[in-house]
């Protein structure tokens, strides 16, 4: 048995410790946001938040999550209104819309640490997040929009 | 006190009705939870002038989108229609994805043709039901129908208003008016149309992670198959071990698939299925299966080898697609001959979204869920293939995570519904991203030849040949070469010479072959624009004016006078749809005039520049890069595009941008090569992709020739983009690639 929180709710899994923790999100407790790409954390489409940091889920077994605080999508924000999610549509990025999920919390995880990145500081946090929509040059203006609407905020 | 959740897939199905689905269906502007929508009418409908468009009495406007989202943008665009001839508030739209039902016409989303084939039935949908509204309007306002006007969802006589809603049961009761009675919006009076920026319609849904694609469908008892497919195209199971594959925890079956028969079509490729109540657990148990699968010729491929026969072959002529003048005449009095061979590999989709399709069987009906480009294809697959009248097939389509083409091919939909018929319980089929990368239907390889003759550095012989497999070798068993190929920027290529031959030659296929976005436009593209940019080189012009010399003057070419096979111009007839080089020759200007053609660089910079007419667009594109430390970086790409009429500004922009990355993505890294018939690639570690870090910057224009009729969007931005991106490397360091992907110079 692993216990688990979840978007602030704590679960208790009755699974194979070793399923990774993407498996767990989506078949076992219905939270499809987090999407499956690669499976082996090429990708980013799987792209949660462990304590905080940007983790890809597909990789993580629930062993080593255990006892620990995921967010994913559906917990970024209660209202939908985190400024990355503002950001996003302001700025109508997504195409597809299937990696954003990914995205945004890659994007979310470089603005919490780095209220104002450079170009380079996108590039390398979100260099992980494959598009094949191509909607690089719209993620790279929605994150410097999304730390503005940030800092406004405050 | 904090409550701990004892949760397990069983837990999920308690209480949730039976058969509930939730597609994401939004309502802009109101709340996050998403409605549930099952392409049926679940409120009280009242007036339902069309399939496209249903008025209801709480004041919604539901607009039944027919076509797949793949990200092009049609749960958008094709509301905008609708609402704007309607004359509806935006804030009323909700957009109902439809099933697979030929009431709907053409729902082969492919071939960037959305738009242009529905434009005039969308519009007429709308006004329509305009017409009615303002009837019932009028009778109750007891003036005439054209002493009243529709704005913003209301039908309107001096003070006085009635919503769409109010108005919806009585609408319904009007008589329907003739096409001749029918009187549309000029583009002036467009609110939507072709308007710059308008909010992605699931751009809620998207920004909350409250989408349900292919991949996310969930139902009652749900079980997920994985399936161990043939290594091999065309091998079968001899014999199979699941003792160990049933021991996993959560494993439920395992069942053998139908062997395939060629041609293989969209038949699933046969193998194993591993069903368990998760994903996991299904991969797991597919992990521990041990197949005995049959030898199958198809694993004598070696792509080295079968390179080496493309050259071999590429003076092999199997089908002639174009021959005017005297082509080896001309040739022989030529001053000068310039000849260049271009190459492209198989590449692979690769959509972010791996196949994946769901589909419940009970007694002698089907309910699918699936990512399909196709419903119709979905229903009529699973129909033959599985012998179920099409009647008692229902394909509901959900949100595409990409497709690119892919999902235009029904195997993993037939995969489902077999597998729910055999287990009787509802199956979802999810692909591995190696699945996915090893089982494509990939894009061709192609290798191509271009010959041309000068006189007086005139061009007067135009000699294109190509050898490799057709996408024929699907349909057709043991088929070789390409077919229908030609007619994407083969033989309409654009040029007034006297002499001109366009042929191709053999060449078998040993894996699945499909479409892939823009399809045989990428190779015929990359040769043509490669080539007249050495073609210029040769001569010390300019290509941008070579172009133009070689495109000739302003006229509609009419190929049936030049020797040309009958000319499929992209299913449209040329009466409707002309080749039109003046508007071939702008779009290119644009891109010049973006990019300041011509303007001196330092050096280790350089332009390149190439245009490119398909899906009945033209497009043009200019790139450049520069050197560093031997590597290749792409600074910035204009692109230019005209499409006719297009509808959501935003979304063209955003498709064109999106072509860029593509691109530049199968120029770089896009190869897919087999040994002993088996795909060697596996993941995006060795199918690489292009990432942010590499994204150039990007301009995009639109051109506009106040063209009433629609053009292409989805697709056509990807031809141009190689050639210009192997020109500008040209001019930057003076070296010419003609054989794909950049990545094995070490350049990238």
């Amino acid at each position: 048995m692993i216990n688990i929180t979840i978007n602030g709710t704590e679960y208790r899994l009755d699974e194979d410790p070793a399923m990774p923790l993407l498996w767990a999100i989506r078949d076992i407790l219905d939270l499809k946001g987090t999407k499956f790409g690669c499976g082996k954390g090429l990708c980013g489409a799987c792209t949660v938040h462990l304590n905080g940091v940007p983790m890809r889920s597909c990789s993580l077994p629930l062993a080593a999550v255990e006892n620990q605080n995921i967010t994913t999508i559906e917990g970024l924000s209660n209202d939908g209104k985190h400024p990355v999610q503002q950001a996003w549509q302001e700025l109508n990025v997504p195409q597809c819309g299937y990696c954003q999920s990914g995205q945004m919390m890659s994007a979310a995880a470089l603005l919490n640490g780095n209220k104002k990145p450079n170009d380079t500081d996108i590039d390398n946090a979100m260099k992980g997040n494959i598009c094949r929509c191509g909607t690089y040059p719209r993620i790279k203006n929605a994150i410097k929009m999304a730390a503005e609407l940030a800092t406004e905020i405050k | 006190m904090k409550t701990i959740k004892n949760i397990s897939r069983r837990h999920l199905f308690k209480g949730a009705a039976k058969g509930s689905f939730i597609l994401g269906a939004s309502i802009p502007t109101l709340s996050m939870l998403p409605k549930v929508f099952a392409g049926e009418d679940l409120k009280e409908t009242k007036f339902i002038p069309s399939v496209y468009l249903e008025i209801r009495k709480d004041n919604t406007v539901a607009v039944i989108c027919h076509r797949s989202e793949m990200g092009q943008g049609v749960r958008t665009s094709i509301p905008m229609i609708v609402a704007d001839e309607l004359g509806a508030d935006w804030a009323q739209i909700e957009v109902v994805q439809g099933l697979g039902d030929p009431k709907y016409g053409n729902q082969n989303t492919d071939g960037s043709a959305s738009i242009r084939l529905f434009y005039g039935k969308l519009r007429e949908a709308g006004a329509t039901a305009r017409y009615m509204l303002t009837e019932a309007a009028a009778q109750v306002f007891k003036v005439e129908a054209s002493q009243c006007r529709v704005d913003a969802g209301k039908v309107l006589y001096k003070n006085r208003a009635l919503s769409f809603g109010e108005l919806a049961e009585l609408a319904s009761t009007m008589k329907v008016p003739e096409e001749k009675q029918l009187v549309y919006k000029n583009k002036k009076e467009f609110k939507f149309i072709g308007s710059e920026k308008m909010a992605n319609i699931d751009g809620h849904l998207i920004a909350t992670g409250k989408t349900v694609f292919g991949i996310d469908v969930e139902k009652e008892n749900l079980h997920i198959a994985i399936i161990a497919r043939p290594p091999v195209m065309g091998a079968h199971v001899v014999s199979f071990d699941a003792s160990e594959a049933l021991k996993v925890k959560g494993v439920v079956k395992v069942i053998k698939m139908p062997d395939i028969s060629e041609p293989v079509v969209y038949k699933p490729l046969g193998g194993v299925a591993v069903l368990a109540t998760n994903t996991w657990a299904a991969m797991q148990g597919r992990d521990k299966l041990n197949i005995v699968w049959s030898k199958h010729k198809n694993a004598d491929y070696d792509s080295a080898a079968y390179f080496k026969k493309m050259e071999a072959d590429i003076d092999t002529v199997t089908s002639t697609h174009r021959t005017q003048g005297d082509v080896s005449a001309s040739l022989k009095r030529a001053d000068k001959v310039i000849e260049h061979s271009y190459y492209m590999p198989n590449l692979a989709h690769a959509p972010m979204e791996t196949p994946a399709a769901t589909a419940d069987w009970r007694e002698n009906k089907v309910e699918v869920w699936a990512a399909t480009q196709n419903p119709q294809s979905a229903v009529d697959s699973i129909s033959s293939q599985l012998g179920i009248d099409k009647a008692k097939v229902d394909v509901h389509v959900t949100l595409l995570g990409g497709a690119f083409g892919r999902k235009s091919k029904q195997d993993f939909v037939v995969e489902a519904a077999f597998l729910s018929r055999e287990a009787k319980v509802p199956v979802k089929v999810v692909w591995s991203r190696e699945d996915d990368i090893k089982h494509d239907y990939y894009q061709a390889c192609t290798l191509q030849k271009i010959t041309a003759g000068l006189n007086d550095k005139k061009v007067s012989a135009w000699r294109h040949r190509e050898s490799g497999p057709g996408i024929q070798s699907i349909f057709k068993k043991d088929a070789s070469g390409v077919a229908f190929e030609p007619n994407m920027g083969m033989k309409d290529v654009p040029f007034d010479i006297t002499n001109v031959e366009c042929t191709s030659g053999p060449g078998l296929g040993h894996v699945r072959y499909g479409w892939m976005r823009s399809v045989a436009n990428i190779g015929h593209a990359f040769s043509i624009g490669s080539f007249v940019d050495e073609l210029a080189d040769e001569l010390g012009i300019d290509t941008h004016k070579l172009w133009h010399q070689l495109i000739g003057a302003d006229r509609h070419i009419d190929f049936t006078k030049m020797g040309t096979t009958p000319y499929a111009n992209h299913g449209e007839t040329l009466e409707k749809y002309p080749y039109d080089t003046k508007r071939l020759k702008a779009t290119l200007d644009k891109v010049a005039s973006m990019a300041k053609w011509g303007r001196s660089l330092p050096k280790g910079e350089g332009l390149g520049i190439s245009v490119h007419r398909s899906f009945v667009s033209n497009t043009a594109c200019c790139v450049k890069v520069s050197e560093h430390d031997g590597k290749i970086k792409v600074d910035k790409v204009w692109m230019a595009i005209d499409a006719g009429t297009v509808i959501n500004k935003e979304r063209v922009r955003s498709q064109l941008e999106g072509s860029v990355i593509f691109a530049l993505s199968l120029a770089f890294y896009g190869e897919i090569t087999a040994k002993n018939g088996v795909v060697e690639q596996n993941n995006f570690d060795d199918y690489e992709v292009l990432r942010i870090d590499q994204s150039p910057e990007i301009e995009v224009a639109i051109l506009d020739f106040d063209d009433p009729l629609a053009g292409g969007v989805g697709e056509p931005g990807v031809p141009p983009i190689t050639p210009a991106l192997c020109n500008a490397i040209f001019a930057a360091t003076g070296k010419r690639y003609r054989k794909l992907p950049l990545m094995q110079y070490g350049i990238i």
